[in-house]
């Protein structure tokens, strides 16, 4: 048996050392391109996750145009009622609705309803019969200075007069709520 | 060069060690992250349903609901500046999800333990309706109501023992009659208890066995007090820490109406009990001046229709309308202070039951004479 030359030695050597390089390389770019995917995935997922949180947030507002619809709608200051009791969901006595219009720019009015209804304008208007000269009565006014977008949630309510002609005039709540 | 390639075989188990670990805790981290955030979100979400089912409640009298809960620390806070708010965890600076209360007058203990919250929710009137109560707990709280006429009405206006929910009958209240002398029954499984004494003093009741080794501030009691001419008054009681089989009195405050004495049964202490009070007379000083606004526009209207008309029987309804009560409300109302009160403002508390009395009284001088009500 022969033995290799020096130079053959030498050449393997080198041939080895590339390869291993070689793999190395290969190695550390697989590695590369497996953190870039992921970072993409995460990016992506991250984006998935924004979007979803900027519909709930959206729902939301939604949502809290409604509750304060629906606090208006229950506020026994302004329900009517006959021998203590309250005759029925959507009736409005039309003088407590004045009075609480009488004193909707108060800055105890406004201080206390900020709890309740935010940054919103809460209007009653009479629509049956119509009465051309009455402007609608405000109930609550918070306007936010710069608001991106308002929700408005019109509710019919019955409006009655009790001390004239005891009758029930046809009205919209309007609750708008800035954001 | 055997050496050189035990080298780098060597190297290469290191290399893929290392970047095996590296990428090994970025996936722990990144499902450790998830896992807070999964968390947190079923937290928050559990909150966000909450809020909106304490909504529909608190707009709706009388409304009984339980409420399933998630499996984690529900608390019930208030300081002592009435920053009132539920939370989830062990603290309130640790909490996973905080909400806080804004509008809703809530009287609560302060752990919800269990996997079931009963809600309910109670009008405050007085003698016009001001505002709902809403008073939360939770099936494993007992409340012992002393056995006497008034104390079986109380019992009675607490929610039902059971609920039917969804074709199924839940636990939803534990709630139990007393006689202070006798020895009380079936007092376990409970975390906490909530005496109410209504003819007897809880200094001369002596508190069960079964609730000796509960902690102090969960062994509570309230007392209800009368004494003519004085408005009436809710004594706060905790099992005292040196001697526990004894309540020790920790405060006193007012009630005014029902209502009132029901959210001091459901209230944590007095601190809690007097926060939501002293929020609800904001909402009462408000409601009498629409109602005092009222008043003044049906005078004035009447006054135009009598102008027309002097025969008109309006004129009859003018007593009614005298505002004198109702500008004494607003004048009283800011005077009371439901935080510990020894004495001190109990001419605004006395003012206000007997304005409250003359209010009601013109009400029903209205009914009867066929005019628009107050209230």
């Amino acid at each position: 048996m022969t033995m290799p030359s020096e130079e053959a030695v030498l050449k393997y050597t080198d041939m080895k050392t590339k390869k291993s390089q070689m793999q190395m390389g290969e190695n550390v770019i697989i590695i590369f391109i497996f953190f870039i995917l992921l970072i993409f995935a995460v990016v992506f997922f991250m984006k998935i996750q924004g979007a979803k949180t900027k519909q709930r947030i959206d729902i939301d507002i939604t949502g809290r145009g409604l509750q304060i619809a629906q606090k208006v709608a229950f506020l026994p200051e302004v329900q009517c009622t006959k021998d203590n009791a309250e005759i029925f969901s959507g009736c409005y006595d039309e003088f407590s609705i004045r009075a609480l219009d009488a004193i909707s720019g108060t800055k105890a009015q406004r201080d206390y309803y900020y709890d309740v209804f935010g940054f919103s304008t809460v209007s009653v208007r009479k629509i049956f019969p119509i009465d051309i000269e009455q402007k609608p009565l405000v109930l609550y006014n918070n306007t936010l200075g710069n608001y991106t977008s308002i929700i408005v949630s019109n509710v019919p309510i019955s409006l009655c007069n009790f001390l004239e002609d005891r009758r029930c005039s046809f009205g919209v709540l309007k609750v708008e709520v800035y954001t | 060069m055997k050496n050189k390639g035990q080298v780098e075989v060597q190297f290469n188990w290191i290399f893929i060690l290392i970047v095996g670990a590296i990428i090994l805790s970025f996936f722990v981290v990144i499902a450790m992250r998830q896992k807070q955030a999964s968390e947190s979100s079923i937290n928050v979400g559990f909150f966000v349903n909450f809020e909106k089912a304490l909504s529909g409640i608190s707009v709706v009298e009388g409304k009984k609901l339980l409420f399933e809960v998630p499996n984690m620390d529900l608390n019930y806070e208030c300081t002592q500046s009435c920053d009132c708010a539920a939370y989830a965890g062990v603290s309130r600076a640790r909490a996973s999800a905080s909400f806080n209360m804004r509008d809703k007058l809530i009287f609560s203990p302060n752990k919800l333990k269990g996997n079931h919250l009963l809600t309910m929710s109670t009008a405050w009137s007085y003698p016009f309706r001001i505002v709902n109560f809403l008073y939360i707990t939770s099936p494993e709280v007992k409340y012992l109501i002393e056995d006497t006429p008034l104390g079986n009405s109380f019992y009675n206006l607490l929610p039902d023992k059971v609920l039917r929910v969804e074709q199924t009958e839940q636990r939803a209240f534990d709630k139990q009659l007393f006689t202070p002398d006798q020895p009380i029954k079936a007092i376990s499984g409970n975390y906490k208890a909530k005496f109410t004494f209504i003819e007897s003093k809880p200094e001369d009741f002596t508190i069960p066995s079964e609730l000796v080794n509960l902690p102090n501030k969960d062994v509570t009691a309230i007392y209800f007090e009368k004494t003519a001419g004085s408005p009436e008054r809710i004594r706060f009681y905790e099992k005292d820490s040196s001697d526990k089989t004894k309540f020790r009195e920790t405060g006193v405050s007012y009630s005014f109406g029902e209502a009132t004495q029901i959210g001091a049964i459901f209230a944590e202490d007095l601190n809690a009990y007097a926060c939501m009070m002293n929020k609800a007379l904001k909402k009462y000083e408000m409601v009498a001046r629409v109602y005092l606004e009222k008043q003044n526009a049906l005078v004035v209207k009447i006054n135009e229709i009598l102008l027309t008309n002097p025969s008109s029987p309006l004129k009859n309804c003018l007593i009614s309308y005298v505002n004198s009560y109702m500008d004494e409300v607003i004048i009283n109302v800011p005077n009371i202070n439901f935080k510990n009160q020894l004495g001190e403002n109990d001419i605004a508390a006395r003012d206000l039951t007997s304005n409250v009395r003359s209010i009601s009284l013109q009400n029903d001088n209205a009914i009867r004479g066929s005019c628009p009500q107050i209230y």
